[in-house]
């Protein structure tokens, strides 16, 4: 067998790996230890991913793995409640976990009184034994996914705890904020451990955005375990600066009965790959994955969803779609695997391209893999310009080319953010896409 | 007085095919011209034409609209001069909410009058002022544009936006198309409602039905991409119980084609 090439392999980034463990940081109790240890040597076993590899066609990681982003050991200087300010959705009383360069700020942080949950950073339970989390980390998401959920494992350093009790609601929606501070490189692999007991429910909205505007890498991985019954709404908006690189690895397991419905929105990044997996462990589930990316200049963003039906009665819905300008790049990939057994799956999934440039590409595949008879599956893909007869309506009612043009943009986008059930989170988005978009403010505030 | 439309000899095609072949048609302020005919005619490429649809190309005669040749007039400025089609196919728009489409319209056509911005406070009382003409729900308000719309309230909306809008001359196309009798009176009153000695309109419309709620002053039978007939309201009735047989006939005789 042939050595992979160096750039995927990573051999620098596992060294840094290696120092970061050794390296005098807080104490971790032994399993924190181990499991870092399993991550470093998964990922000096897969390195990066290479092109050659189906899931990795059309996004190259080279400007990743050729790149050195040092582990930041400390919060970037500065980071004060006032630069908090723009991104707390006007809801001071979320319960919010900041992390400044991959570390917990607690000052910055608001948790409340118990609410149902056992909400902390993961930092802080990372000392002792907590044979919970031991119990949950590395389930969701199997740390030898790839090399970049192995590079996680190997960093392990914060991130956040949270374990809704059974039959608990989480009534205000937690709010896990991660700034990009420093302005050198460099790089941060946060963690979420979410456990969602039998009939519990909870919210969780993350937000990813760059204080400067400088090139850093995150890696961030998020473990959700859905119990019998429970709700889960999870949110996550990714506004990182137009140099950063942005790797994701979303892994949700359902349990029979539960609600699970996310949203992934991607407004920034010169890169993001987004990996999303469902594994619909419980009979009569329901699952709803929207998403929405908004790319131009040169920027590229990924979304590879996998949705796994391994039980009967399931419903899943999936909706992804992106605006693509410039000589940018969107790449959308929906698995939906139907496993004997899993009759009465009802599965449906769409993605929907707007192309605003002739230069602009869009790569989109549909995979269904289907081992039961008795399903209903549909999926359907579009790649397109603004359609002319929607247009032509807009100007029939007085609105020149140019504003009728940003309307349908803004309306094609604004489509996935009217789904979102959160109003704080809306509005939110409905002045982030405005200006993703360039549009007029004058569109975003009528909305 | 002054036409608020006239057309002379006008020609358009759609994809390199004829489909107006010479129409003439003079619109008086405070009239109501009904278009009738049959399928194929042309009535609803007239319609289009006169609101300015970039599909079609005028390659003869003149549409002079309050004085002005609008030929090279953007759909967009015929809007905001009073052009309003109701279309007979309104068209969906995920994402954007009927108030944001409507404000964004109507700020536009004040901006033309020399009018200030409506404010949302102002907006939002116009709007339920004119959508009670039409018996809109208010929850329609809010959602997309036409969106899940059933058939009858996409054309109670199109009647609300002209409403709003409030055009010199307002053209609906096959409004009628798709209503129960119900929705159809409902509408028909909104249109009644609209209509004033400054303002115009012109039904495009396949049945009498519509006619017996707005009566119109004129009648026109428009055939093979020309008005054939015009008369009265009576020739709607007329039309209704000898159908357009009679008249395709007298066309095709008039244009020497004999059967």
């Amino acid at each position: 067998m042939s050595a992979p090439a160096r750039e995927t392999h990573g051999t620098a980034w596992a060294e840094d790996a290696a120092a970061f463990q050794t390296g005098a940081g807080r104490r971790v109790a032994p399993w924190i230890a181990d499991f870092r240890k399993l991550g470093l040597d998964g990922f000096r076993e897969l390195g990066f991913p290479a092109p050659k590899q189906e899931d990795w066609r059309f996004t190259n990681i080279a400007p990743i793995a050729g790149a050195r982003f040092p582990f930041a050991a400390s919060p970037g200087p500065g980071v004060s409640s006032a630069s908090l300010a723009p991104f707390l959705f006007d809801s001071p009383d979320w319960t919010r976990l900041v992390f400044a360069d991959g570390h917990f700020v607690s000052s910055l942080s608001s948790i409340g009184e118990w609410d149902g949950a056992d909400i902390q950073s993961l930092a802080d339970i990372m000392p002792s034994g907590h044979p919970v989390a031991e119990r949950h980390i590395g389930q969701c998401v199997p740390t030898g996914t790839n090399g970049f959920t192995a590079l996680n494992a190997a960093c392990l350093n914060d991130g956040v705890y949270i374990n809704v009790g059974e039959g608990e609601t989480v009534k205000k929606p937690v709010l896990l904020v991660y700034l990009a501070v420093r302005d050198e490189p460099f790089a941060a692999h946060p963690r979420n451990l979410i456990i969602v007991g039998d009939h519990a429910q909870l919210t969780v909205v993350e937000l990813f955005v760059s204080l400067t505007g400088g090139a850093h890498f995150t890696n961030a991985l998020t473990e959700i375990s859905a119990g019998r019954r429970s709700v889960v709404d999870y949110y996550r908006i990714q506004q990182e600066s137009p140099l950063a690189y942005h790797v994701s690895s979303v892994g949700v397991r359902q349990e029979e009965l539960s609600s699970f419905s996310s949203a992934s929105i991607n407004l920034g990044g010169a890169l993001t790959r987004n990996n999303l997996s469902v594994e619909l462990a419980g009979e009569a589930c329901t699952t709803v994955m929207n998403g929405l990316s908004i790319v131009d200049g040169d920027r590229h963003v990924d979304n590879q969803t996998a949705l796994d039906h391994a039980s009967p009665r399931c419903e899943s819905e999936e909706l992804y779609k992106a605006i693509v300008d410039d000589r940018a790049r969107s790449v959308f990939n929906g698995k939906i695997y139907v496993r004997p057994g899993a009759q009465k799956t009802d599965a449906k999934q769409t993605n929907r391209n707007l192309l605003l440039s002739k230069n602009a590409t869009v790569d989109t595949k549909p995979q269904l893999e289907i081992f039961a008879d008795d399903v209903k599956c549909t999926h359907g893909a579009t790649v397109g310009q603004l359609d002319e007869n929607q247009l032509f309506y807009l100007r029939s009612r007085a609105m020149d080319e140019q504003t009728a043009s940003q309307l349908l943009t803004y309306g094609f986008a604004n489509d996935i953010i009217e789904r979102i059930s959160l109003e704080p989170v809306r509005a939110y988005l409905h002045r982030a896409q405005s200006s993703a978009l360039h549009t007029a403010a004058a569109i975003g505030d009528l909305q | 007085m002054e036409p608020i439309l006239r057309i002379r000899n006008l020609h358009a095609e759609v994809e390199g095919k004829e489909i107006l072949k010479g129409v003439d048609l003079i619109v008086n302020p405070g009239e109501v011209h009904a278009i009738m005919g049959p399928n194929g005619s042309g009535k609803s490429t007239l319609a289009q034409v006169l609101a300015g649809h970039p599909a079609f190309t005028v390659t003869e005669g003149s549409i002079i609209y309050k004085g002005q040749d609008i030929q090279e007039t953007a759909p967009e400025d015929r809007a905001r001069d009073g052009i309003f089609l109701a279309f007979q196919y309104p068209i969906e728009i995920p994402g954007v909410s009927n108030s944001t489409f409507l404000r964004t319209g109507l700020n536009e056509v004040r901006k033309r009058r020399g009018l200030p911005e409506l404010d949302a406070f102002d907006f939002v009382e116009l709007v339920k002022q004119k959508a009670a003409m039409v018996q809109m729900d208010q929850s329609l308000i809010d959602r997309p544009v036409n969106e899940g719309f059933s058939g009858g309230e996409k054309k109670r909306n199109e009647i609300f936006q002209m409403a709003m809008l409030e055009p010199s001359l307002g053209i609906l196309d096959e409004t009628d198309s798709g209503l129960d009798i119900d929705a159809l009176r409902i509408v028909s009153d909104g249109v009644n409602q609209l209509r004033s000695p400054d303002r115009a309109f012109v039904l495009v419309t396949h049945y009498q039905r519509l006619l017996t709620y707005i009566v119109p002053d004129f009648v026109h039978v428009l055939f093979d991409g020309r008005i054939v007939k015009s008369g009265g309201k009576d020739l709607a009735l007329h039309l209704e119980e000898y159908g357009y047989d009679a008249i395709k006939q007298e066309a095709d005789a008039a244009n020497g084609v004999s059967n």
